[in-house]
């Protein structure tokens, strides 16, 4: 039967997690200015505060499942704008857990590991990867060379893990991952990225000289392997965007509320101030974004990952944010402008989520070539 | 526990009304636009899934997610065609209101003609002020010793003339009241309308109240203000459900065509222009209809929806009407032509999202 009710559980942990956004939000314009600084583990207000993972890992079976509702977690810790406590949703080790063997997994699956895949001139086109990891027969370590850009937790992780083409004398060439971990020698992490908006966010650019990493390292990841970790982190994403346009919403209707405008969910839209009317069409996208996403993880937790399901999830929610940010702004006029409000800040970090993890365009076509039953070679 | 599966019953309700729509309402469509008529073969094969009868029907009062289950069958009937599925909304509509807020003397006196072979129809209007060739100045509904009176009109009303009851969505005195007023009674006047953008087959007409009396005991629930803010949500969530079933008609006859038609060599599903406008109808279509079942849950288990109905409704009134729209343009030149159910789908879209508070699920 179908519900769309929350368990007793669920609803609870997302009031605590509601809660500790707030608590977390006096920090979220910490970093504006100081991008060099790295998020803290855990902010002061967390001693006292339940940690809510910990919670929903000991709970799981009250709750509607735990990829729907880290989800939903994710949301609340993006409405706050900073995480109270540090979480990393790391790729890396996403492709580990698929990809890794037990040995590989038991040494590295409590280390934060990024991963490493674009770069400058292939971001939406990981084939096109130029990074090399080249077989030495005589160490029998992989030398790795090359550059990445734009990574995620570049200067605070342990590790990356890298896609690479390999160059083996028996082998044919192919893309693979190898796992570099820091202080390898040749292995250089750059500056931190100036960014619109997430400015809290560890973004940098890797390089790899020469970088010899022993066989141990090769986690025999292909391309294939490498993009189904983004069949779960795309919903997660559009988790992010749900949060930050809520967050947007939130205030909107508040200020909205202060000069007497209200919603009317009975009234036409063409019969009620346009501003409401306006904000109540971004709240159905909302509802409509959330559902998505919801769906998804509990396809998720079914059948595992849907790859399909997740990109339909990103493509909406890249766009909610996109327009709800934009909207809320244009609403409430100049006022909106100001750094003294949310709004601003809210609109910078919008723009990120129909970007990273496969833009708008490349989940459509995920979505295109599904429907269609065509292969990446008939639609591009 | 949230959860997106249907139970049996529910999929066994949908592939039946899909299997109808499919062999008996699509290919019947085109006919009935133009003579502005549906066939009696199609409305009495939508009739005959029986969910005004069940909603009508003591028998089925304890069923599970009753409007879940209409909104299903509604968007299975409207992708065959949405004429057919509003024909039967309306009367789901107004049997469900009276089942469920009727007085037992109400129940008993308005339901049984439902429980039938034949379709019967009755639907839910809103006095929404003067009709263009009224003399009164306004809408108006006073209290009067035995009941209220009404002045006023309501604009585009479906199938008023096989309908018996026009179950009318008021206010008086600052509240929601809903009032039973059968067509025949004095005062009432119905208006053809001749000709309407889309959905023609639905016979509209206006529908004029000249000092219409109404008695107590026709209102609904009899002693105290009927939850009209319910009746609403069920509108909404039936025309969330039709414009879903619309939406998908749309998306499935443009795919395939978008496959074999060759334009410089090559088929324009190829191109993204007309491929992502292919995903992004898939992704409306499938967040539309879970939006219309969340907030048919919702009602099914709480005492009104208003803000999942009224959601689902605005999402789906601009996405399918964007879909449709789209729709035409995949087809160019073939999508303007009435050989083709495009252009159809493209009026019956526009005409679907504007109708606020005319059927229910």
């Amino acid at each position: 039967m179908i519900s769309f009710e929350f368990t007793e559980r669920d609803r609870q942990l997302i009031e605590e997690a509601r809660r500790q956004a707030k608590l977390a939000a006096k920090y979220a314009r910490d970093f504006e200015d100081a991008e060099d600084s790295l998020l803290p583990h855990a902010y002061p207000e967390a001693d006292g505060c339940p940690d809510v993972r910990a919670l929903l890992e000991a709970f799981v079976q009250e709750t509607s499942g735990h990829k729907i509702i880290n989800a939903l977690l994710y949301l609340e810790d993006w409405y706050g704008g900073v995480p109270l406590r540090e979480h990393r949703y790391s790729l890396g080790n996403t492709v580990l857990k698929i990809a890794g063997t037990a040995e590989q997994y038991d040494r590295w699956h409590d280390r934060t590991i990024a991963i490493g895949l674009t770069e400058p001139v292939g971001g939406s086109d990981p084939a096109s990867v130029r990074t090399t990891a080249r077989f030495d027969p005589v160490s029998r370590n992989w030398i790795i060379n090359g550059e990445k850009i734009f990574i995620t937790y570049a200067e605070g992780c342990d590790a990356v893990l890298v896609l690479a083409r390999v160059l083996h004398p028996d082998q044919p060439q192919r893309l693979s991952t190898f796992i570099v971990e820091k202080g390898t020698p040749g292995f250089n992490v750059g500056p931190q990225i100036r960014k619109m908006g997430i400015r809290w966010e560890d973004t940098a650019a890797l390089s790899f000289a020469d970088c010899s990493v022993p066989a141990f390292n090769h986690v025999d990841g292909d391309l294939k392997k490498t993009l189904q970790s983004f069949s779960e982190s795309r919903p997660v994403v559009a988790a992010y965007a749900l949060g930050v346009s809520r967050a947007a919403l939130d205030y909107t209707w508040i200020q909205l509320g202060n000069a007497g405008v209200e919603p009317d969910y009975n009234a036409r839209l063409a019969t009620q101030p346009m501003a409401a009317a306006r904000l109540l069409s971004l709240e159905a996208e909302w509802e409509a974004t959330w559902l998505t996403v919801v769906r998804a993880k509990w396809i998720e937790q079914r059948e595992g990952p849907g790859k399909v399901e997740s990109s339909m999830a990103k493509a909406m929610g890249g766009m909610l944010a996109r327009r709800v940010t934009q909207a809320c702004i244009d609403v409430l006029g100049a006022a909106g402008l100001s750094a003294a409000g949310p709004l601003e800040k809210l609109f910078r970090d919008a723009r990120i989520f129909d970007i990273y993890e496969g833009t708008g365009e490349i989940q459509r076509l995920i979505i295109a070539r599904h429907i269609l039953g065509y292969s990446p070679k008939e639609l591009n | 526990m949230i959860s997106f599966e249907l139970s049996e019953e529910q999929e066994i309700a949908r592939s039946a009304a899909s299997g109808l729509a499919r062999s008996t309402l699509a290919p019947a469509a085109r006919a009935a636009d133009e003579a502005a008529q549906i066939p009696s073969s199609a409305l009495n094969g939508a009739w005959a899934l029986g969910i005004v009868q069940a909603v009508a029907d003591p028998a089925f009062r304890t069923m599970e997610q009753p409007t879940v289950l209409n909104a299903l069958v509604l968007e299975e009937l409207a992708a065959g065609d949405a004429t057919v599925a509003a024909a039967i909304a309306a009367s789901v509509g107004f049997a469900k209101a009276v089942a469920e807020q009727g007085s037992d003397r109400q129940r008993a006196e308005l339901l049984p003609p439902f429980v039938s072979d034949v379709p019967r129809f009755a639907a839910v209007v809103e006095l929404d002020g003067p009709l263009a060739d009224d003399t009164a100045a306004n809408a108006s509904v006073t209290r009067v010793a035995d009941g209220f009176r009404l002045r006023g009109g309501a604009t585009m009303v479906l199938l008023a003339k096989p309908s018996t009851h026009l179950l009318t969505l008021v206010k008086c005195d600052g509240r929601d009241e809903a009032l039973i007023v059968p067509l025949d009674t004095d005062g009432v006047r119905v208006s053809k309308i001749h000709g309407t953008l889309g959905l023609r087959g639905l016979d509209w007409a206006s529908v004029a109240f000249n000092g219409v009396t109404v008695p107590a005991s026709m209102r609904l629930g009899e002693t105290a203000s009927a939850n009209v803010q319910r009746i609403r949500d069920a509108s909404r969530i039936a025309l969330c459900a039709m414009l879903s079933g619309l939406s998908r008609a749309v998306f499935d006859f443009a795919l395939p065509y978008s496959k074999t038609r060759i334009v410089h060599g090559e088929a324009i599903a190829r191109k993204q222009a007309i491929a992502f406008k292919l995903a992004d109808m898939h992704v409306a279509i499938d967040a539309m209809r879970w939006m219309g079942l969340k907030a048919a849950a919702e009602l099914d288990r709480s005492p009104e929806a208003p803000r999942s109905a009224r959601l689902a409704q605005l999402y789906a009134s601009d996405a399918a009407m964007r879909i449709a729209d789209e729709g035409v343009q995949v087809f160019g030149g073939h999508g303007f032509v009435r050989d083709l159910p495009l252009e159809m789908w493209y009026r019956n879209a526009r005409s679907l999202s504007v109708l606020d508070g005319l059927v229910g699920a």
